[in-house]
Order: structure tokens, then C-alpha cells, then sequence
């Protein structure tokens, strides 16, 4: 079950474009099965959280991109996704917070942090791209090749990852996340 | 630890003896502050502030600190119009033009001397008369304003800090309103909902949850008074792990003051009044040329046009701007049935919680408040503009969420509504309705859509769902512009053509 999208073969077939980034999210959402009070951890050095997410919401186009129909998608009542990006943002001091659309009406946390990489631990710097999903003693994740911010020409393979694996994934998630809260970004000037 | 961070930023017009504040935004986060204020790089630190834009002179000024230090500047700025901030070595004035807040009127939903709770949503706003240096290259220039915001890129022009400050065409909007200064505080955001075992008597239990982080959930309560404040009628601890709250009042009331308490010192933390929704069933009648409708109005059918123009515009209702709550029905009925007639006579509405779940108790249609208005708004319009094809449009995976049954029950009661919609026009001809589907999309789906289901390019996009209307407060309908026309509308008759549909005429 590590699904293969091709862009070109897609294309060939003469099929809608949208289509397959469906199938993609809609892959994603059937293998968490999200349910309530899940906690997702998205690792996407190009995932802006601004215009990939807030802006979406904000401007109620939940649509707009595949971040924003995804996490529409998997979000229950008292989910929470943290998410680790790259891409510059932070409303003065991270991990901001994107507020969840009213519309949905939902008690859904949402908090990003921006990592820039090699300044917070050591040379460390971000490339992988996967999905975790947590629920009492339950991890599971998923490997995605290409970003999420853009797929619409790119082939995507996604990688399910054994239990192990996706614990030791989150164990390497949170400790990032820890370093990237510790470095506010009023600190440094 | 409590939040006590604010972020204060002003835009200026940079001279040699002053900075001129044309605009300015102080924003609480959800942050500890630092032990001092940091003024950023660049912005400020050590006095200096690089042109944001060299040939205007427009520079930002930014700071972190704790409430207490950013509130202090405001209340300077705000009762002198003039600021001297110590920088390191540097001491810098700041001259601001005269603004004062700007008064919202009829506030229903005020509690007196009481901070309102979900202050985020609507931050308050600050007029200025007049600007006391130029910023023309400002006032209705949304690029130069983007510029700034960082949304487009300009050569020679560098974009606020931190990234995302303001969100798009932010100031663009706050300038030509004339808002000189934004204040946004930390809200909270609650639901409160009441549970109605009959239909026609008041609640007297109450429930809902609290978006607030733990401390804030253990160390507040939530209480509910009478209308006019005098009386407790009830309270209720928040349940730390979900945020969930419930209470018994001491008698049942259908409006109401709702609070939250800081259990220590019994201080009330904001706090609004609210009105409860009735449900009622749907009583719409016709005789002859007229429609006794939802309200008791006698609406004639033939003496008005059937199809009305498309939206050029775009149509908002909001609860508080009628002064009572059934003229508030109203205004959002007519507003609908004035969308409705201008789609023609196919009509989809796209929306992935399809008009919510119909209830069906011993026959009888039990709609919530919202789609009852819906419904008298349908009736008029099916009355008036001769619709022909109605196609709702949803997401069994999204919908499901909010049923308690099967697919198959959800088709039922979508039928109880034609069969409800059939008797009302029992003794006229004028309901003309030959297809009547409720369809079933493949993908899934989240935005909301009315259009047109034929050849005409007429789609409009919608902020809420029909049954969380009347609940949320408010409704925003969009004319799309021509670009998202061409993007948006093959993508929804795409979902609609391949979707599993299901007849409701019967």
C-alpha cells in the first residue's frame, strides 16, 4: 500500500489534474481514518503557513490549496496539528497559531513554527516531508515524496511507515519542535 | 504560564524631527513576554529603522513586550497623539493624527462595563479624520498597500516584519476606511447551545465548549444571568480536557447574558448577551396568487418579476443588524430568496454538509431555525421564479460527521422535504419543479457554491452552510469574479456531473 501517482501517465490518460490531487488527499484521509482529539505533526520545509493555510481560511476558501482541503478534511472535534516549515513566518514569537474557520464549527488547534535551517541545533536542517498521526498509544505516518504545497506537476509517491518507524519519526518531530520553540524569535536580533 | 505578550507596530513618515504614525497595530498574542521590550532589527533596535519604502519614507517601527508596556504606548499615543520613546541612546518622537475608536451601533450583544469575549473576530478599529502627513500613494492604491503587506513584490520596496503581519489587503482595506490605528486582543471563542426538548418551551439546559488553553479552563467557570444581568439562573465548571462545559438553570430562558468568571477572584473575564433560536415548523401556505409565509406576511406572487438580475455585488446579512430577531429572519429569508430567483431556473447549491440533516419525528419535519428560514426562502422563490431543476450538492465523508444515521436516512428526510414542499402548494400550480435531486459528491469537497446548473455562468460563492447560518451569525454571498468563474465552476459541475444522485420527486 505505497501508492504511486504519476503526473505524466495521469496526463496521457486525458484525465482532469484535479482529480489526482483528490485521489492523493483523499488517500491520506483514508489511511489515518482521523478521528476525534487526533494530533497530526505535518514535517514540509515548504509548507507557508500563511498563504497555504491561513489565507485560505481567512478568506473562506477552503479549497484554495491541498493544505487547507487536507486539513479541513482530517480535522474532528479537538484535533490538533503541529506543523514544521522552512518557509519564513511567524506572527513575533513561534509557534504561531492559525485560527481553524468558524464555518466548520470545530475546537481545532492548529500551531506552526518556523525553522530556518542550521540556526537553531547545530547544522541541522530540514528535507524530509511525512505526516504523523497520534491517538493514545497509536502513531502512525505516511512519506510523501513531493511537497503538498504543489503537486500539480510532479509525481507523488507516498511511503507508509511501520509503527516503529513512525514512533521514531515523532520522537525526532517533537524534539525539533522543542528547539524551535525555545528559539523565539524575539531573541534574536 | 499566562500570555502577556503584545506586538506593537506603527507605519511611518519618516522626518528628520519625527516619525508620523499613519498607521498603527497592536496585536496580544498568545506568547510569554520577555523580560524587556525588544524592539526588532531594523525596526527600531538601538533607534534605527531602515526605509521600508526610501522614496516615501516609510519606515516600521516594531515591538515586543508585555501588555502592560504596549497598552501604555497605545494609551499615550491615544490621549496625546504624540509618543517620546527612549531607544538605547536614541530618543525618538512619534506624532500620530487624532483618532478616536470607532463605535459599533446597536450592539445587542454588549454586556455593560464587560469586555466582549471573541474580541479577535472583530479587533477594534480606529478613525482618524484626516491624516496629518501624505500617504496618498496609500488611499485606494491596493498594490502599493500589497507592496508593503508583502503579497506582491516591487523592486526598492521591503515588506513589513514579521512576515504575515497583516494578511492580505489588510491595510489596504483599514486605509480606505480611514482606520488609522487596529487594536486586536486575545479573544476566546465558545459555542453555547440550549437543548430543546419541546419545541415550544424555552430551555432551561445548557451546553457547549470553550478554544482556551488549560489554565484558562481551570481556572474560570462559565455562568448565564437573565437578560438583564440581575439574576444568576445557573453555572458550570469547564471541563479541562475538552473545554466542554453544561448547566441546569434554574428556569428556562431562550435569552440570556452568558460570562466567564475568574473563580478566584469572581471577576467577570468578558462576556456576551445572547438569543436563542426557536424551532418552529414549517407553516408557509399558499392561497390563490398570495404566500402566507414563515413570518405571517402575505407575499404577492404574481404582481413581482420571477427571475431577478445576477449579484453584482455581494450580499451580507448579519444578526445584529436588524433590531429584533425575527425582523433579522427577514432580511436573511428575502436576501435568500433574492439569490435563489437570480440563478435562473436550474439551480445546484454546492455545499459539503448538503442543507444539514433533515429530521423526521412521527411525520412530522423537524427543521432547525436556519433551514426553516431556508425552506420559507425556497418557497418564495420556487413561487416566484418558476424553478424548474434544484440540485443540492454534498459530501457524504464531510456530512456524515454531523448524521446520526445511514445514507439511506439522510435520503429520507431530504424526501419529507419535497413531500412538505408538495402540500404547500397543494391548491396552486405554481410550483413547477420537475427535478429535485439531492446528489452525492465522489470527491471530497469544502467550499460552498450556488450557481447556476445550466449554460449561464452565474456562481456565487457562500460563507457558511444553510443549516449553520442563523447559528454563525452571519452570511456573506460572493459573486465570483470572472477569473475564478473559469477556474471554480467546470471544477463544481464536474463533482455534480459525476455524483451518485438521488431522486427526491416522488
Amino acid at each position: 500500500m505505497c501508492p504511486y501517482y504519476s503526473h505524466i501517465k495521469y496526463l496521457n490518460a486525458g484525465k482532469n489534474l484535479y482529480d489526482r490531487i483528490d485521489e492523493v488527499v483523499m488517500f491520506i484521509d483514508d489511511y489515518f481514518k482521523p478521528q476525534k482529539s487526533d494530533q497530526f505533526f505535518i514535517m514540509d520545509p515548504y509548507f507557508n503557513v500563511f498563504t497555504a493555510l491561513r489565507d485560505p481560511f481567512t478568506n473562506n476558501k477552503l479549497e484554495e490549496t491541498i493544505w487547507s482541503s487536507l486539513i479541513i478534511l482530517m480535522a474532528n472535534e479537538d484535533s490538533s496539528f503541529s506543523i514544521i516549515t522552512n518557509e519564513q513566518m511567524s506572527i513575533g514569537i513561534p509557534p504561531s497559531k492559525v485560527d481553524f474557520p468558524k464555518s466548520e464549527s470545530k475546537t481545532v488547534n492548529i500551531e506552526a513554527c518556523y525553522y530556518p535551517n542550521g540556526v537553531f541545533y547545530n547544522d541541522y536542517t530540514l528535507h524530509d516531508r511525512y505526516i504523523l498521526r497520534k491517538n493514545g498509544d497509536d502513531v502512525s505516518g505516511l512519506h510523501i515524496g513531493p511537497s503538498l504545497t504543489d503537486i500539480h506537476n510532479k509525481d507523488v509517491s507516498i511511503t507508509v511507515f511501520e509503527i516503529k518507524e513512525a514512533e521514531l519519526a515523532l520522537d525526532n518531530f517533537v524534539f525539533i519542535w522543542d528547539q524551535c520553540k525555545l528559539n523565539k524569535g524575539w531573541r534574536k536580533s | 504560564m499566562k500570555s502577556n505578550a503584545s506586538l506593537l507596530t506603527f507605519l511611518t513618515i519618516s522626518e528628520p524631527s519625527e516619525e508620523k504614525i499613519f498607521f498603527g497595530y497592536l496585536k496580544e498574542l498568545e506568547e510569554v513576554a520577555p523580560d524587556k521590550p525588544h524592539w526588532y532589527k531594523g525596526k527600531g533596535s538601538h533607534g534605527n529603522a531602515i526605509f521600508l519604502w526610501e522614496e516615501k519614507k516609510v519606515k516600521q517601527w516594531t515591538v515586543v513586550g508585555n501588555d502592560k508596556f504596549t497598552q501604555a504606548l497605545f494609551q499615550d499615543l491615544s490621549s496625546k497623539f504624540e509618543l517620546n520613546i527612549n531607544l538605547g541612546s536614541v530618543n525618538k518622537k512619534f506624532t500620530a493624527p487624532q483618532f478616536e475608536k470607532e463605535v459599533v451601533k446597536d450592539n445587542i450583544y454588549a454586556i455593560p462595563d464587560v469586555d466582549n469575549c471573541d474580541k479577535g473576530d472583530r479587533p477594534d478599529d480606529f478613525i482618524c479624520k484626516s491624516w496629518h502627513t501624505d500617504i496618498s500613494f496609500f488611499l485606494n492604491e491596493e498594490k502599493n498597500c500589497e507592496f508593503i503587506s508583502g503579497y506582491k513584490h516591487f523592486n526598492g520596496i521591503k515588506q513589513v516584519e514579521p512576515y504575515g503581519l497583516f494578511y492580505e489587503k489588510f491595510l489596504f482595506q483599514k486605509l480606505n476606511k480611514k482606520i488609522c490605528f487596529v487594536y486586536d486582543s486575545r479573544g476566546v471563542f465558545y459555542s453555547l447551545r440550549g437543548v430543546r426538548k419541546d419545541t415550544k418551551k424555552d430551555p432551561t439546559k445548557y451546553f457547549g465548549f470553550v478554544q482556551e488553553d488549560l489554565k484558562f479552563k481551570t481556572n474560570s467557570k462559565v455562568i448565564i444571568r437573565d437578560i438583564s444581568g440581575t439574576r444568576t439562573l445557573g453555572e458550570s465548571e469547564i471541563d479541562p480536557t475538552n473545554g466542554r462545559w453544561s448547566m441546569d438553570l434554574s428556569e428556562a430562558i431562550n435569552k440570556g447574558e452568558f460570562l466567564f468568571v475568574d473563580k478566584t477572584t469572581g471577576k467577570f473575564l468578558c462576556g456576551e448577551k445572547f438569543y436563542l433560536i426557536k424551532d418552529i415548523s414549517l407553516n408557509t401556505q399558499i392561497v390563490s396568487i398570495t404566500i402566507k409565509d414563515l413570518f405571517g406576511r402575505d407575499i404577492n406572487i404574481v404582481s413581482n418579476e420571477g427571475r431577478v438580475a445576477p449579484l453584482s455585488e455581494s450580499v451580507v446579512w448579519h444578526s445584529s443588524s436588524a433590531p429584533s430577531d425575527k425582523q433579522s429572519e427577514i432580511e436573511l429569508s428575502d436576501r435568500i430568496s433574492q439569490i435563489l430567483l437570480s440563478l435562473g431556473k436550474s439551480i445546484i447549491i454546492s455545499d459539503p454538509y448538503f442543507l444539514g440533516e433533515i429530521i423526521v419525528e412521527d411525520s412530522q419535519l423537524k427543521l432547525s431555525k436556519s433551514q426553516l428560514v431556508f425552506m420559507n426562502a425556497l418557497v418564495i422563490a420556487l413561487a416566484k421564479g418558476g424553478i424548474e431543476e434544484l440540485n443540492i450538492l454534498g459530501s457524504w465523508r464531510k456530512a456524515s460527521s454531523l448524521s446520526d444515521g445511514s445514507q439511506e436516512k439522510f435520503i429520507e428526510g431530504y424526501k419529507a422535504i419535497y413531500k412538505a414542499l408538495k402540500a404547500t402548494f397543494t391548491n396552486s400550480s405554481y410550483l413547477k419543479l420537475k427535478t429535485f435531486n439531492i446528489c452525492f459528491s465522489k470527491q471530497p469537497f469544502h467550499d460552498r457554491y450556488v450557481l447556476n446548473g445550466k449554460d449561464e455562468n452565474v456562481i456565487y460563492s457562500v460563507s457558511n452552510s444553510i443549516n449553520g447560518i442563523i447559528q454563525s451569525t452571519e452570511l456573506m454571498v460572493l459573486p465570483l469574479t470572472q477569473i475564478d468563474i473559469f477556474k471554480i465552476r467546470p471544477k463544481v459541475l464536474q463533482r455534480f456531473e459525476e455524483s451518485d444522485k438521488y431522486n427526491l420527486i416522488y
